[in-house]
């Protein structure tokens, strides 16, 4: 029997479940189709899990620190990996439960299996049939990138996912690019106790981060024994008796238990099958409603390569299915945060100091370092900084970039404020529980106007 | 007891008026009849005398404030009295906390027309705001809220470019953000020399083009009008003109002496001197005739009273008067009123040579003046030049047939022809 949906949503990630969600709060009859399991790359094989290693390499980088504390470990600690495997998997298991049982309270029917659009109201369903639709939310993802070298498809050169199931930790581990994944996998590894190298093409990790960030990162990284090696380009992967090697293009070879490649993500495009949805670079081409050229077809999410993070596809997910619905929501996409978790976090929102200087005439700083901060200093963790890039002649917030604990949290209250189109003025007068590591926002907003009372006077 | 100043209500239409200025400031005496304000209304400037004695005793609302009608603007009483506002204020307080209050809620929002266009032009939603302790929203309120519903930013651009944030169009009715105030920026300031690279702008019409935008409108769809077209041999007025000039102190104008050509053809066409009432032609006594003039704000129409009455320089001098005054946004409202018949002249401008005028309601005729333009005539075989005037009359053809309606321009033309006529 055919089947019919007010919305049928292609993929279970954060924009399909979302957008699921959205539609079925609206009243629509809502179908998601998923043929791996519910919550997408971010909940399987990307935030989530490697937030939960993280947690178990920053606890253990943590050991280190308590003698200076006061707490005495009489034996060294040591790594589980069996119960930090099974402990990342039950995070991970509770998340994706929860994404169901959300989706079963509204009413969607969860229907498994690949899904392939046929027609603009037409969506065939593996082990389903046909099943049509009002409108149609191509929810589909994105898949690690591969990089065209040769011994690439090598069993030792894993991807993120199978990198997250590994039952032991590796003598040495390459990582093959220093963007996110990559620096936060490093973390995790090093801090197992892999003997890690970062390999990156750009001059510096983290590229499409503030450089501010991509240095402390490099730093601390560099202090903890992890080898960076940038600006270097790889010709070729050989599997030796032991591991690998990286054949690289000056000449050089890197050797290694195991590698890990983090060279981006790419819009998985399987679900559109021959439909004459419009794609341009590799990504699906939508309007800021997430509608493709194909009315009524949208594409929320990685799919569209606009901003690929989970919190964005978040917003998408829910504008497609306001706009799915007919009631026509643009995705908004200005203040987008970013992230790099692990020790120090990282977190961004808004332009790089680079960016901004390069759009605007005059641009002023605003920098407070952690350790003037009396939070961190009382609870010893004065690592990093807070760096707010605004536009002197009204205080706009241009930017703003903070690396040190509680980066991830800190940073919406940044994000926040620029949405609503705060200025300095108001941040620097915007009182502070004291003490907070947030203080440091406030005093950076006041450095950036020259008026911050906890820095030194020039 | 102290008696109240309000804003008065000086014509039909009128709902609102803006205090100009104060003439005389809180603690000054002031007489009975002694102006002490000057008010705008849509279409003058008047000055508001006082109706007691005694001393200012507070001045309630300022300068550029636009208040509604008959609502309190000062307070005059005797030296020392306490003006009654506090108690004013605390018995609407009183009143707001009543059942009462609550009920308004739910009923449409209590708002001055002035309140209503204001939040209107802005996109914003009356109900969105909180009506004050009077229960009643005024202009003011709502513009309050709209400096305020600006963001940091937003409103930081605006009034470093001296531009004020509530008058900044937003995008559907959400507090003005940054990219609404650049947007009206750069309509503002054209960036380039191109006026095309601005995109469009929207200019909010005058309260002046409102009202007449909504009169021309209503008389265009509701009377069945006709144009009628007439050229007038204007060569020997034109000569008499010069004449006249070249004697007198008063330049008279070609306007003035098809003024009073026009009062004399009124007089021997009363039809064409008349008002519409329902379903009767009112033909009016005197000859009042309206003279349209335009000015920066719009197009006003003062009334020449008595236009058949007037001698040639008094005519002359009354008609520069009106003209002068509504330029300056001077004339009195009843100034305005009253007309039974109307001239348009836009033979100054060059450029077209005849019109079709639209009738002022509820009169029944408008006498349109065109352009001078000389043409060659054969006269007794030998070719001569004359200049001609083309004039147009549109009529109501309910109140005119054809052959009323002729008479009367061809009234005009002969007396523009025979200009002796027009001086006797």
């Amino acid at each position: 029997m055919l089947k019919e949906y007010d919305l049928v949503v292609v993929g279970g990630g954060p924009a399909g479940y979302m957008a699921a969600l959205r539609g079925a709060l609206h009243g629509a009859s809502v179908a998601l189709v998923e043929s791996g399991e519910l919550g997408g790359t971010c909940l399987n094989r990307g935030c989530i899990p490697t937030k939960a290693w993280l947690q178990t390499a920053e606890a253990l980088l943590e050991t280190r620190d308590w003698a200076s504390r006061g707490i005495v470990l009489d034996t060294p600690p040591r790594l589980d990996m069996k119960a930090a495997l099974a402990s990342k998997d039950r995070a991970v298991r509770r998340l994706t439960g929860g994404v169901k049982t959300l989706l079963d309270s509204r009413k969607v029917d969860i229907l498994r299996g690949r899904a392939v659009l046929t027609g603009p109201r037409r969506i065939d369903v593996e082990g389903v049939g046909l099943v049509t639709t009002g409108a149609a939310i191509l929810a589909g993802g994105s898949v690690s990138t591969r990089l065209p070298i040769p011994g690439i498809d090598s069993k030792r050169v894993l991807q993120s996912e199978d990198i997250l199931a590994l039952g032991k930790v590796p003598e040495s581990l390459l990582v093959i690019g220093g963007g996110v994944i990559g620096v936060e996998i490093a973390q995790i590894f090093s801090a197992f106790g892999s003997a890690v190298t970062i390999i990156e093409l750009e001059k510096r990790l983290l590229p499409a981060m503030d450089e501010g960030l991509s240095t402390i990162a490099a730093e601390t990284l560099a202090r903890r024994g992890v080898t960076i090696r940038t600006g270097v380009s790889i010709a070729g992967i050989e599997e030796t008796k032991e591991g690998l090697a990286l054949l690289l293009a000056d000449g050089g070879r890197i050797e290694a238990e195991l590698a890990l490649l983090s060279v981006g993500r790419r819009p998985d495009l399987s679900c559109l099958g021959d439909s004459g949805v419009k794609v341009e670079k590799g990504r699906v081409v939508t309007d800021e409603f997430m509608e493709t050229n194909l009315k009524g077809v949208f594409a929320p999410g990685d799919i569209n390569g606009r901003k690929m993070l989970a919190h964005a596809a978040f917003a998408m997910g829910e504008a497609a299915a306001d706009s799915a619905l007919g009631k026509p929501r643009r995705a908004e996409l200005e203040y987008v945060p970013s992230v790099v978790y692990g020790k120090p976090e990282l977190a961004s929102v808004g332009r790089s100091e680079a960016e901004a200087r390069a759009t605007f005439d005059r641009v002023e700083l605003g920098v407070f370092p952690f350790a003037a901060n009396g939070r961190a200093v009382a609870s010893g963790d004065t690592e990093g900084f807070v760096k707010i890039i605004i536009e002197p002649r009204h205080g706009e917030i241009l930017g703003v970039h903070i690396a040190g604990a509680g980066a991830s949290e800190l940073i919406n209250e940044a994000a926040a404020l620029m949405r609503l189109e705060a200025t300095a003025h108001e941040w620097a007068d915007t009182m502070h529980a004291h003490p907070s590591r947030s203080e440091a926002l406030m005093e950076a907003a006041a450095a950036a106007l020259g008026r911050c009372l906890h820095l030194p006077g020039k | 007891m102290a008696s109240s100043v309000i804003m008065p209500k000086a014509g039909m239409a009128m709902e609102e008026g803006v205090i100009v200025a104060w003439l005389k400031k809180a603690g000054d005496a002031v007489v009975r009849g002694e102006p002490i304000a000057e008010i705008e209304t849509d279409k003058a400037v008047m000055e508001l005398e006082a109706e007691a004695d005694g001393v200012l005793l507070t001045i309630t609302r300022g300068v550029g404030e636009k208040v509604p009608v008959t609502e309190v603007i000062a307070w005059i009483g005797q030296s020392g009295e306490i003006p009654p506002a506090t108690a004013t204020a605390k018995a609407t307080a009183k009143a707001a906390a009543t059942p009462a209050a609550t009920k308004l809620a739910s009923s449409p929002i209590p708002a001055t027309p002035a309140a209503r266009r204001i939040a209107g032009e802005a996109g914003i939603e009356l109900a969105s705001l909180l009506p004050p302790p009077g229960g009643v929203l005024h202009a003011d309120d709502v513009r309050r809220h709209i400096r305020k519903d600006a963001t940091p930013l937003a409103s930081r651009i605006a009034e470093a470019a001296a531009m004020d944030p509530g008058a900044v169009p937003r995008f559907e009715g959400r507090r003005a953000h940054k990219a609404d105030v650049e947007a009206a920026l750069r309509s503002r300031t054209p960036s380039s020399g191109d006026p095309q690279a601005t995109g469009d702008r929207r200019i909010p019409l005058t309260a002046i083009q409102r009202i007449t935008g909504e009169r021309l409108a209503r008389s265009h769809a509701e009377i069945p009008s006709v144009t009628l077209f007439a050229l007038a041999d204007a060569t020997r007025f034109l000569a008499v003109r010069k004449e006249l000039n070249a004697e007198g102190s008063i330049r008279i104008s070609v306007n003035d002496l098809v003024i009073r050509a026009c009062a004399k053809a009124l007089l021997a066409n009363p039809r064409a001197n008349a008002v519409i009432d329902g379903d009767g032609l009112i033909l009016k006594g005197g000859i009042h005739i309206g003279v349209a003039v335009a000015t920066d704000t719009g197009l006003l129409v003062p009334t020449l009273r008595d236009a058949a009455r007037l001698s040639l320089p008094e005519l002359s001098l009354r008609v520069k008067d009106l003209a002068g005054r509504a330029r300056a946004r001077r004339l009195r409202p009843e100034e305005l009123e009253g007309g039974t018949f109307t001239i348009s002249n836009i033979g100054m401008y060059g450029g077209a040579t005849s019109f079709t005028p639209i009738i002022n309601q509820p009169q029944v005729g408008i006498l349109g003046i065109g352009a001078l333009e000389e043409r060659l005539f054969l006269e007794a075989g030998v070719p001569v030049v004359r200049t001609m005037l083309h004039l147009s009359f549109s009529f109501d053809h309910r109140a005119l047939d054809g052959a009323e309606s002729s008479s009367f321009i061809k009234a005009v033309k002969d007396l523009i022809e025979r200009p002796l006529l027009i001086l006797a």
